[in-house]
């Protein structure tokens, strides 16, 4: 206790208030400089691009450069949320979940059928429904009962005062339900299946997602959710929500909310995988057993990670449906395709990094934009050598080799003599040299076959390509490049700094030794 | 057969009642609700499914037991298997009949290689990185789907005459039927019994059962494993693509194929419990069934297929709750 006191007295003497929070700010602005300009960047971002493409910030109608590229930045932004969020789950959590497209899309849906749908005298049966799903819960997740007693209350309590006595919903209210409901179907779909194994838990999100997804698109529930021509919601929000209009500035102020959101949530995700629950979870993470001996209930941090995740997903798909040009909340924000997008974009950043997802989203997506309208000249002669048939026959027997390359290496072994080692040099040059005269015969056969085939020019849009673009990023990244964008410069640069460490230690040794036998002379 | 129920553990037994209990419920239900002949038709239609999708089940049931890897590439296969039989089979200038059966010639060996390929060259190096798979082969699936769009177009193939062996009809429950029908059924019964007499009368059977128990201490026995492990994944590619050759004179090719029977196959394998083919062999049953019951059943009550493609998800929903090992899959530790 004295010797406490003591301490901070002293440290107050040597390190006065007022210089300790300007040493804090200067620390906080050197870590997050990066970040910083980042921010800066995006919040001038439609004064940049109306000044590059000569357009206006808020015309009259919505045409123009920068009236355009306020609306795609911030529809990535939200892509990078959810592929962030997903992050969370996927790289922080190794949950793997199918099912993330369900919290994107049901946040709009959600929303707008509360809000049509609405009547003050459906107060009580959604609270006994609400009621009801927490005893499923309960009965469930084995949660300790006080702990669920206590969040049922705060949840039954909000859902009292978002719903209204009378009158109708609200967007807001709405929004706010959206998000109860979110929180309740992670903790639901968590609370079955995460006690399951990877495989299983990554198929019942699947399965859950893939049962909204028929049931929004299905004619049966047309009146409710307009089946596949989607929910129409035009009407239904106020101008401040609405980013169509531009010459009031609507769409510029939904697209400062938009970043601040973006903002927020990076901060928020940043804030929770450096707490102390966070470093649980990359520890249940990493070794899910040794955190349960440690004493954490493994099971509860997975939870509350898939909750956050799913909150997070959620607020990004409202947003996201809000962008949307046609004011349709659309069966296909359900679909395995923000599953899958998300999923991609976390494995191009880099798993289990922070800044991964944004980047490729970034990347990604805006390239998408930019590289709508090009076209892609494809021409069957290939540097005026081959033909395109050529190269595909060339490309194959490659293939053929390289998967046959160790039986190729025995044979070569055997046949250059008994006893040859398969992997010695003399047995890689002569298989490497037969393996290229090889591709060299096929090539000239190849021309031989192909000589009438008339050589054609194929132009491709670049937005068709796109599919076949995403599925091959896909193998190359997780085949190539298995860390991600971000990951492998973090590694590198990690290893850089070990190297020179290692550099200066040596160094400092070699100093030590070049001085010891003097020292050891005068001793 | 006698022997095989006496051995028995009493959970399998369990499992084989609740089966045999939920198979009648079908049955009872499809007779109350419709009546003789359209039940008759109805059970004939989901027996029909039952075998296409254990055709694509078994593969990835088969794929996942022993190597560990959900192959989300299998609907791609169907996929591929479809549209190359298809152009096969109206190319090829022969009688119909040897024309198909080079079209089934030509899908099973195109998918095979496929298969083979991706295997040796692709999955290989990723075993220690089981999440990884998963993402290859769902891109897999995405570039196949991409390619064979591009290829052969985005508008769905109109069925093809069936061969002139099969083109005869029959009459039954009310309905004349294309004896084509009675085909699939057959081939899939024959396939059944033939991957199962593979599986248990043969060595490269007992290898492969073995593999999926324990595939470290195979390899430790000195049994090649990883050639095992190719073989597998080829046969599974190769009778998805016979589905899906199968399929062509039946309902033609559409893109869509391929997802919808990676769905189904999924649940089957989920229902029956992973890595064990008599699981699959019964779920493929129960999920073709209980869809062809569903579909009826919607179509009559709510003139919409709702309830047909929710129906098989929430039966899967509802084994993953109460058993996730599914009904004959080992149990979790």
């Amino acid at each position: 206790m004295i010797e406490r006191a003591v301490y901070r007295r002293v440290e107050r003497i040597e390190n006065p208030t007022g210089r300790k929070l300007a040493a804090g700010l200067v620390r906080l602005v050197l870590e997050n400089w990066f970040y910083a300009l980042f921010f800066v960047l995006l919040w001038r971002f439609p004064y940049l691009v109306a000044d590059l493409t000569d357009s206006e910030v808020m015309p009259q109608r919505p045409t123009g450069g920068s009236v355009f590229w306020q609306s795609v930045m911030a529809q990535t932004l939200l892509i990078a949320c959810l592929a962030m969020s997903y992050n969370v789950l996927f790289g922080f959590g190794g949950i793997i979940s199918f099912g993330h497209a369900l919290f994107f899309g049901i946040g709009g849906y959600t929303t707008f059928i509360l809000m049509r749908e609405y009547e003050p005298g459906a107060r009580w049966p959604v609270l006994a429904g609400f009621a009801a799903l927490v005893v499923v819960i309960g009965a469930l997740a084995r949660i300790p009962w006080r702990r669920l007693a206590l969040a049922a209350l705060v949840g039954a309590a909000l859902l009292y005062l978002l719903l209204p006595g009378s009158g109708g919903v609200s967007v807001y209210q709405g929004f706010g339900v959206a998000v109860l409901l979110s929180v309740a179907l992670s903790l639901l779909s968590g609370a079955v299946t995460l006690r399951l194994r990877g495989v299983y838990f990554a198929m019942f999100t699947l399965a859950l997602a893939e049962v909204f997804w028929v049931l929004a698109k299905s004619g049966t529930l047309r009146a409710l959710t307009g089946a596949e021509d989607g929910l129409p919601f035009r009407d239904l929000i106020p101008d401040a929500l609405n980013p169509t209009p531009t010459a009031g500035g609507n769409r510029l102020a939904m697209y400062r909310v938009t970043v601040i959101f973006f903002a927020l949530v990076f901060l928020a995700i940043r804030r929770y995988i450096n707490s102390p629950v966070g470093r649980v979870i990359v520890a249940v993470r990493d070794n899910e057993q040794r955190a349960r001996a440690i004493g954490y209930n493994a099971f509860h941090y997975k939870l509350l990670t898939m909750v956050f995740a799913g909150v997070l997903a959620t607020l990004s798909g409202l947003l996201f449906v809000l962008w949307g040009s046609a004011k349709r909340v659309d069966p296909t924000l359900l679909s395995l395709n923000y599953t899958v997008e998300p999923l991609l974009l976390t494995l191009i950043g880099g798993v289990g990094t922070l800044t991964g997802p944004v980047v490729a989203a970034l990347g990604l997506e805006l390239g998408r934009t930019y590289l709508r309208e090009e076209t892609f000249t494809f021409s069957t002669r290939l540097f005026g050598l081959l033909s395109l048939w050529q190269a595909l026959w060339v490309a194959g027997f490659a293939l053929f080799f390289y998967v046959f390359r160790r039986g190729l290496r025995r044979g070569v072994a055997r046949a250059l003599g008994a006893g040859r080692d398969p992997g010695s040099r003399a047995v890689t040059l002569a298989a490497g040299a037969g393996a290229a005269a090889a591709l060299i015969v096929v090539a000239l056969v190849a021309q031989a076959i192909y000589a009438e085939t008339d050589l054609d020019t194929y132009v491709y849009k670049v937005a068709d390509l796109w599919q076949l673009f995403q599925g091959m990023l896909f193998v190359l990244v997780v085949m190539l490049l298995p860390h991600g964008i971000v990951g492998t410069w973090n590694r590198w640069w990690f290893n850089r700094r070990l190297r020179r460490m290692a550099r200066q230690a040596a160094a400092r040794a070699a100093g030590a030794e070049t001085a010891e036998p003097s020292g050891g002379h005068e001793a | 057969m006698p022997g095989y129920f006496a051995r028995l553990t009493p959970r399998y037994r369990r499992s084989w009642a609740l089966v045999a209990a939920y198979l009648a419920f079908l049955v009872l239900i499809s007779l109350i609700d419709f009546g003789g002949n359209t039940a008759g038709q109805t059970l004939f239609r989901g027996l029909m499914l039952s075998m296409l999708i254990f055709l694509v089940a078994s593969g990835l049931s088969l794929i996942f037991g022993l190597l560990d890897v959900l192959n989300f590439a299998q609907g791609a296969f169907v996929l591929v298997g479809a549209y190359i039989g298809y152009a096969t089979y109206q190319s090829v200038e022969l009688s119909s009949t040897y024309s198909f059966l080079a079209a089934v010639g030509a899908a099973v060996v195109s998918v095979g290689l496929l298969g083979a390929v991706i295997e040796t060259g692709l999955i290989r190096p990723l075993y220690a990185r089981p999440v990884f798979q998963i993402v290859l082969t769902f891109g897999l699936g995405a570039i196949l789907l991409d390619l064979v769009q591009r290829i052969y177009g985005p508008q769905p193939k109109q069925p093809l005459a069936p061969p002139e062996l099969f083109r005869g009809t029959f009459y039954l429950f009310g309905q004349s039927l294309s004896i084509y029908r009675l085909f699939i059924i057959g081939l899939g019964l024959v396939i059944m019994v033939a991957v199962g007499l593979l599986l248990n009368r043969t060595r490269l059977g007992i290898i492969i059962r073995a593999g999926v128990q324990d595939a470290e201490m195979v390899q430790a026995l000195g049994i090649n494993v990883r050639r095992v492990f190719t073989f597998v994944f080829v046969l599974g590619a190769v009778l998805a693509g016979l589905a899906g050759i199968v399929l062509v004179p039946y309902q033609g090719a559409t893109l869509d194929l391929g997802n919808q029977f990676l769905i189904l196959a999924i649940v089957v394998v989920v229902i029956g419990g992973m890595g064990s083919y008599e699981g699959t062999a019964v779920a493929s049953f129960i999920v073709g069934l209980t869809r062809a019951v569903a579909e009826q059943m919607s179509l009559k009550h709510f003139d919409a297929p709702v309830l047909a493609e929710t129906s098989i998800l929430i039966l899967m929903i509802v084994v993953l709750l109460v058993q996730p090992s599914g009904l004959f899959g080992r149990e979790e530790s």
